[in-house]
């Protein structure tokens, strides 16, 4: 699993600005290989995902959908995201930063 | 204010849209006994209930009801706490814990109850609540209403579930696993075995949900905690009386010191009338009929074979484990819908259950057996079930027929151990 930058996720954190990208761009390349396997995306998604792609708009998931689809990201990324913190994700990039924070949590 | 609500709106009028009946919208003329009630006129036969052993009618507790009704009244009018306990429900309590072998028992004015209440009250800020992600409505409701950190793992998985043991490592607080005996959708079990082992390793605590395995499995009835060998790894039993027992109430059973605790830190305890004295004598009496009467459950598992063999014998694609739930999935919505409408024409009434509610957004004609169902009752379910599957294009037409297994048929007394 890739590390590095992981740790200085962190949005509006000045000086942390490069590496925090880099690492937003490897989560989400990862993020969208969990949606094109996911069983449960109702249409194939083929457009691009990026940072502002919306999980509930765009994705069309719903509320168990989106339980779901949280879940594989869970194992792929070998972190957990506790329920109540879902409803804080609206976007794919949303979801990357809270990956960033647990995984940094992992490390510390 | 119901604006917000707009998506079930149009949901529902769809469903009003299409020719029959609503499945939401049922409501039963009368009820003839555990298997049959007149609808729009005519005698159906009920395939969708939970009345697992068919208590309902039974004489003896319908004449302990009675009894308690005309002693104590039409209600209890007061919580639990306050004057709502009579000697009923504390005998009641006593006869649970008896049952079940623990040390303490707790009843809820309804199965739902029971989780809403004992969930928060065992899981607090710190702690962490693990539910299997197909958990019912009030195990993820008790879950949201708890201070408790949640998470949900991969369906009957106990590798996943030790994977989300492992990451929250050494933080502070309890772990409390929580699964069901029997999940009411698809009627598969836990692999409860498994998630014993891992619960042992971790040093976690569990909760069995037995709402639908009450009365079904194990040798004396007790649960899949019975029927896999790991009542002594289960923490805490949550229960229902209104499938098995044929009436409404909840408890919760333990050998935790202090439980007595519980009934002043669950709120869904207190601030709650309590369970009218008619329904807890008919209860109490069900229970014991369930005792004394190992026989109904070999007449439910005697059902629930010959309905699962029936309907795969017909092509259907229906749940990995044989149980009094029967789930065939079919392959849209609408068509479920259709089928279920056809079979209530043909006079028999079965649940239907539809994405988002449904475990992999599946769409479900959910059928249930009864101990009390005749097996020419079930032949005629699957015969019709065959018929309209056929007409709709579901099924291919002369299947040559699978030779049911022999394991599938010789089932003793609802006695099911899974492989460790």
């Amino acid at each position: 699993m890739v590390r590095c930058g992981f740790v200085f996720g962190h949005r509006g954190q000045p000086g942390h600005g490069v590496t925090g990208v880099l690492a937003d761009t490897i989560a989400i390349d990862r993020i969208a290989g969990v949606i094109r396997s996911f069983d449960g995306t109702p249409m194939a998604y083929s457009g691009v995902v990026t940072p502002e792609t919306s999980i509930v708009r765009d994705l069309r998931f719903d509320s168990l959908s989106v339980m779901d689809f949280v879940m594989a990201i869970e194992t792929e990324f070998d972190v957990i995201i506790p329920i109540d913190r879902i409803s804080e994700i609206e976007t794919v990039g949303d979801l990357a930063h809270r990956l960033q924070e647990q995984t940094a949590g992992k490390q510390g | 204010m119901l604006e917000r609500h707009r998506a079930l709106k149009l949901a529902s009028e769809r469903l009003r849209d299409e020719d029959g009946h609503n499945p939401f919208d049922i409501a039963f003329e009368q009820i003839l006994s555990p298997t049959e009630a007149l609808l729009d006129g005519r005698r159906i036969l009920l395939f969708g209930t939970n009345n697992y052993l068919g208590l309902t009618f039974d004489e003896a507790c319908i004449r302990a009801s009675i009894a308690a009704l005309r002693e104590e009244g039409t209600g209890t009018t007061g919580s639990r706490i306050a004057n709502g306990t009579y000697g009923g429900h504390a005998a009641l309590e006593s006869q649970i814990a008896r049952f079940l072998d623990r040390r303490r028992a707790m009843v809820f004015t309804t199965g739902y109850q029971a989780n809403v209440g004992i969930l928060p009250a065992l899981a607090g800020r710190d702690d962490h609540l693990l539910l299997d992600a197909d958990s019912h409505a009030s195990i993820y409701d008790g879950a949201r209403l708890s201070d408790a950190q949640v998470t949900r793992f991969r369906h009957n998985d106990p590798d996943d579930l030790a994977r989300r043991l492992r990451l929250l490592g050494d933080r502070p607080g309890n772990r409390l696993i929580v699964v069901e005996g029997i999940y009411s959708m698809i009627g598969d079990t836990a692999p409860l075995a498994e998630i014993a082992a891992v619960k042992r390793e971790s040093g976690a605590y569990l909760l069995v949900d037995e709402a639908h395995s009450l009365g079904v499995l194990g040798a004396t009835g007790r649960g899949l905690a019975e029927a896999a060998g790991v009542e002594g790894d289960v923490d805490f039993v949550v229960g229902t009386f209104s499938k098995s027992l044929g009436g409404v109430g909840g408890f919760c059973a333990s050998d935790a010191d202090d439980f007595d605790l519980l009934r002043l830190a669950s709120r869904a305890y207190m601030f709650t009338a309590s369970i009218p004295p008619a329904t807890v004598a008919g209860v109490s009496a069900a229970l014991e009929a369930m005792i004394r009467r190992p026989e109904l459950r070999a007449d439910l598992w005697r059902n629930a074979t010959r309905l699962h063999a029936g309907l795969v014998r017909a092509g259907f694609t229906v749940g990995p484990d044989i149980g009094p739930i029967v789930s065939v999935v079919l392959p849209d919505p609408g068509t479920a819908m259709r089928v279920w409408n056809r079979l209530l024409e043909a006079g028999l009434y079965t649940n239907l259950a539809l994405p988002p509610a449904t475990p992999g957004g599946r769409s479900l004609l959910r059928t249930s057996v009864s101990a009390i169902h005749h097996p020419a009752q079930i032949d005629r379910l699957v015969e019709a079930l065959a018929e309209i599957g056929l007409d709709d294009g579901l099924l291919a037409p002369a299947r040559p027929a699978p030779i049911v297994r022999r394991d599938e048929l010789a089932l003793v007394s609802g006695q099911r151990a899974r492989s460790a």
